[in-house]
């Protein structure tokens, strides 16, 4: 399954799935270089973006928070994938492409 | 004013019932940040207590250094939207973004609105410091160095929400022995009305 959104940071990568939907849930249960998953960025998810192996958000768009993390990251982001929480789960393997704003899911 | 306290109220309590749902469906930043409201509601009182600064300080290098950097004060500019009841106010006004604009042109060695494209507020010897701090790392850092730009970013929207520009300034493009230098620099991450950050080792 193909997701199109829009490239925010350049790179490609696979991994696997971590969402995070609310601020409760506790950073230690991602493993580094998970493909971090969400609606939208604030930074309190902090601990969850250095973790991360690349950034995917259901909204926002080249300029969001996420976006702007990820490319001091130096890691790939996918912004603005319509409904991408509904279309994956955690520990699903997902390539992502910021090149050109694709998940291959 | 009542009316303005009012919608104050009105805003930060609709955005507390937004933020204390789960799962987090609301926005960032944080509609409390939006610096029209905060014009709303205390922009006056900061623009008079700007005036009390600037007219009790005559040394330009002691206002640089209550303000540390040229963006905070070009952020306080925004106040300057707000309209004056009178022309005695409007006048003092007048008077007040000339001495700020005076300061912002101190710290930015003359060029205030950036018209050469270069926002340049570190003198050579700052340079020469950067650059030979820089020297010492390797590519071996990089993976650190940009989580602690990240940490550092992340720190300081959580200090001055929307408000970035009050912790933080953008300049260069500096100069030294052929290689160009663009510096991002968190400089106050620590502001003392933060109770939380008193535990800080910074």
């Amino acid at each position: 399954m193909e997701l199109i959104g829009m490239g925010a940071s350049p790179g490609i990568i696979e991994g696997k799935v971590f969402i995070v939907d609310n601020l409760q849930q506790d950073a230690a249960e991602m493993e580094y270089g998970q493909i971090l998953v969400m609606r939208f960025s604030t930074p309190a998810y902090f601990e969850f973006f250095i973790k991360a192996s690349a950034i995917i958000t259901e909204t926002g768009g080249i300029t969001c928070h996420a976006a702007s993390l990820a490319r001091d990251l130096n890691i790939p982001c996918v912004v603005s994938v319509d409904q991408i929480l509904a279309k994956v789960k955690d520990n699903d393997i997902v390539t992502v492409d910021g090149n050109n704003g694709v998940i291959y899911v | 004013m009542s009316e303005q306290v009012d919608k104050f109220i009105e805003v930060m309590a609709l955005n507390l019932e937004v933020r204390s749902r789960l799962p987090a469906t609301d926005v960032w930043p944080n509609p409390l940040a939006d610096i029209t409201l905060a014009n709303d509601i205390s922009g006056n009182h900061i623009l008079g207590l700007l005036e009390e600064i600037f007219e009790s300080i005559d040394k330009i290098e002691q206002i640089a250094k209550i303000f540390k950097r040229p963006a905070r004060l070009v952020y306080l500019m925004y106040l300057f939207t707000l309209k004056p009841s009178n022309t005695e106010m409007a006048s003092r006004r007048v008077r007040l973004a000339e001495k700020m604009i005076s300061a912002i042109s101190f710290m930015r060695n003359g060029d205030p609105f950036i018209e050469k494209g270069q926002n340049r507020i570190y003198n050579d010897n700052a340079i020469f410091d950067l650059v030979h701090f820089e020297r010492n790392l390797t590519i071996d850092h990089l993976t650190t160095l940009r989580k602690i730009l990240v940490a550092l970013a992340t720190l300081n929207e959580y200090s001055y929400f929307a408000w970035v520009g009050l912790g933080r300034e953008f300049h260069g493009l500096y100069e030294y022995n052929g290689m160009k230098l663009f510096v991002r620099d968190y400089y106050d991450l620590n502001p003392d009305f933060w109770d939380y950050k008193k535990g800080f080792a910074y």
